[in-house]
């Protein structure tokens, strides 16, 4: 038979991401729910650029996530926000009293204006960070785990899990799609071709993985899916005092943190102080 | 006795015709049998009303006592993976841990029944980076290990290497030792029907009562006959219309093709046989640039048209294209149409016109794509869904919208995988026609009568070098 059906990865052995290397992903759960709550909690821009650094740096010593899909899809993704935020928050903030730091014609920039606008966007950046160095990090079976640990109904569990693997698969359809384009002559380098194939390609991918999905139930159903009472997981996961501890606590800490901040006794400076304006 | 169908039948919702009607069959512990049949036979219904799969899609008649657990490996190569998992370790596991076995055995079975596939070391692989034959022996380990009394095999060669065929024969026998049964359906006589205990043959959903030779029941039989069968004589020695030389295909640290050379003459067929995972889908990839960053690509490759040569290597993909036409493993990778006429309607960019003109050249790709149609028999088939047709015809629309460019070489990769013999036939016809029209096909395959009878070049691929046969 062949060689690779999907050419697209340079590395056919995978990393040796063995269980001792790893949080249990209860815990991965545990520590994304509670780094969110803090990025929306505490209004600081401080918290989100510490969430982001730390998760940059999971990201280059993680063996299960290649920083450069990572940079991508946190940069396609924020980047325009940002440019967005800039426009709309930064050179055209609503309010009268304001800080100006440049103006020309109607768009004028900020203080204020400019410190929401950082402040959104790092809050957005730590989330889609986040969420991208755990969705990139892990299958549905590794999610499946988690999840039933943290006691969800395994029915949920399965959805949850099941919505998760369609983070690679959208990606492998597409691919696949623009090549089969590519090997019919279309140039798909080129974003106008692109943007004349999208409908064909929007199409095309939705109905294959509408398949895709119903066929995947299927062979897990066949290979017993709902068949064992039992709990067994999926995968092999390490798991002991420490992380059930740190499961606890994690979410203690966050809460406190965010009531703190809420009544004023955690002293963490806002966007528009560290800009310098107000 | 495992499995006990009496009078069974089956019909689909909103069908008035049955699938499958008056079926008697016994299937006892510690032996394997075949049901062949046609495409459209009912080979593949039979196989999902034994695992219970079709109680939701619609009636079922007679009865079906089954004695134990039943597994199903399905027919398509594109779905026998769960999707749950990323590495083959944890997939092998996977059916062992939902039926609750503890982790420790699990994992032990699933290396006992790699190590007996010969694919242990496959066992940290991404399941993405997997070939077509290595996905599907996977599929099987997964369901093997978890133990069952039956196991139900729809087609479970036809991705495999014929040693890959005579290692899975040997676990099967194995397996039925330890008192298991296996069913196994389909619509070509391999290795692995040459052993079954006992081989039905089913017609238009009626398992036929009198057992009958391979060959007959519009079934195919992928093994050579050496007495009977003899390669295409080579007619000419014109000049190749595609040259490779030094083709060295890197990937990581692993090198796939080694210093490949081929040239491909008008009119001629090239057969590329080789083990699972050798790298026959690679060298198609390769020579359409389809590779990207995931591999390093040197040597030339060359296309004459018209007395003219021209350098392809350098060329992105959709330059190579106008010479090349590809038809990868998986049809349904590359479709993406509601219909099969539209596939083909849009399957390649209309030639460059004048605005003025373009009612015109509309037209003309009509009446090509009518053409093709009719030259890949799909006229019947032109407003139906590609993916409500059998993989097959699937394949057959993926080699039409081929068509539809001017590409003068064809680049198959497994054409043949799950056809009967009429589809074997309808594949024939149009590699016939195409040939005769001037062009040239390079295949791969591992169906060795298909590449005795109808090739006029065979190549092995061992260790990323190609070997003449």
């Amino acid at each position: 038979m062949s060689s690779a059906s999907t050419d697209t990865h340079t590395a056919e052995a995978a990393p040796d991401v063995g269980p001792k290397r790893r949080l249990h992903p209860a815990t991965e759960l545990v520590i994304l729910a509670c780094s969110l709550l803090l990025v929306f909690g505490v209004p600081s821009p401080i918290v989100p650029v510490i969430i982001l650094a730390c998760s940059l740096v999971t990201v280059m010593v993680s063996p299960a996530v290649r920083p450069r899909t990572w940079a991508m899809t946190v940069g396609l993704l924020c980047l325009p926000t940002l440019v967005v935020l800039i426009i709309v928050q930064g050179l055209f903030y609503p309010g009268i009293e304001v800080h100006v730091l440049w103006q020309a014609g109607p768009a004028r920039l900020s203080v204020e204006g400019l410190s929401i606008a950082v402040q959104i966007w790092l809050r957005v950046s730590s989330l889609i960070g986040l969420c991208a160095l755990f969705g990139l990090g892990t299958d549905s079976a590794r999610l499946f785990d988690g999840l039933r640990r943290l006691r969800l109904p395994p029915a949920v569990a399965y959805v949850c899990a099941s919505a998760i693997g369609l983070i690679p698969l959208i990606g492998a359809r597409t691919r696949h799609i623009i090549e089969a384009r590519q090997a019919r002559g279309w140039a798909t380098d080129s974003w106008r071709v692109r943007v004349r194939l999208l409908p064909g390609i929007v199409v095309g991918l939705v109905t294959a993985i509408l398949l895709t999905v119903d066929q995947r139930h299927e062979v897990l159903e066949v290979s017993g899916l709902d068949s064992s009472p039992s709990t067994v997981d999926l995968q092999d996961h390490t798991d002991g005092t420490g992380q059930r501890l740190l499961r606890i606590l994690t979410p203690l800490v966050t809460f406190g943190s965010v009531v703190a901040s809420v009544i004023g006794v955690l002293p963490l400076p806002g966007a528009a102080q560290l800009i310098g304006g107000a | 006795m495992t499995v006990e169908i009496t009078d069974a039948g089956f019909t689909y919702h909103g069908e008035d015709t049955a699938a499958l009607s008056g079926i008697n069959l016994d299937i006892t512990g510690g032996t394997i049998t075949a049901v062949l049949g046609p495409l459209g036979s009912g080979t593949s219904t039979l196989c999902r009303m034994l695992s219970g799969q079709l109680a939701s899609r619609g009636t079922t008649t007679g009865t079906i006592d089954r004695g134990g657990r039943v597994a199903l490996l399905g027919d398509d190569p594109e779905a026998q993976l769960s999707g749950m998992t990323s590495h083959v370790g944890d997939e092998t596991q996977l059916a062992c841990r939902l039926h609750g076995s503890d982790p420790a055995e699990a994992r032990s079975r699933a290396r006992n029944l790699l190590e007996q596939l010969g694919i242990d070391e496959l066992w940290s692989r991404r399941l993405d980076t997997l070939s077509g034959g290595q996905r599907q022996l996977v599929a099987l380990a997964r369901i093997l290990a978890s133990g069952p009394d039956l196991l139900v095999l729809d087609q479970p060669a036809q991705s495999l290497d014929p040693q890959m065929r005579m290692r899975l024969a040997t676990v099967l026998q194995e397996f039925c030792d330890r008192g298991g049964s296996v069913l196994i359906t389909g619509h070509q006589g391999d290795e692995l029907t040459r052993i079954c205990h006992e081989v039905h043959f089913l017609d238009a959903g009626r398992l036929q009562t009198a057992t009958a030779p391979t060959r007959t029941g519009g079934v195919w039989d992928s093994l050579a006959d050496d007495a009977a069968t003899h390669s295409k004589t080579v007619s000419s020695q014109s000049d190749a219309l595609l040259t490779v030389r030094d083709l060295t295909v890197d990937r990581g640290r692993r090198r796939i093709l080694d210093g490949f050379d081929l040239d491909l003459r008008p009119g001629e067929l090239t057969t590329v046989t080789g083990a699972n995972g050798v790298g026959k889908s690679t060298l198609l990839r390769a020579l359409l640039g389809l590779l990207g960053r995931s591999a390093t690509v040197t040597g030339t490759i060359t296309v004459s048209r018209l007395g003219e040569m021209t350098r392809m290597d350098t060329l992105p993909t959709h330059a190579r294209s106008a010479y090349l036409g590809w038809v990868g493993q998986d049809p349904g990778q590359q479709l993406s149409a509601a219909t099969v006429a539209r596939e083909l309607l849009h399957a390649a960019p209309l030639p460059p016109h004048r605005r003025r003109d373009r009612s015109q050249v509309r037209d003309q790709r009509r009446s090509d794509v009518d053409t093709v149609l009719a030259e890949a028999d799909l006229t019947e088939v032109a407003d139906e869904h590609p993916f409500d047709l059998d993989v097959p015809r699937r394949k057959d629309v993926v080699i039409a919208s081929a068509l539809m460019t001017e590409a003068s070489v064809l680049l198959l990769d497994e054409p043949t995988i799950g056809r009967d013999l009429a589809a074997m036939t309808r594949l024939n016809a149009i590699i016939e026609r195409f040939l005769s029209g001037g062009g040239a096909v390079l295949a791969t395959t591992h169906d060795q009568r298909w590449a005795h009878e109808s090739a006029h070049h065979r190549l092995r691929l061992v260790g990323g070098r190609a070997q003449r046969r």
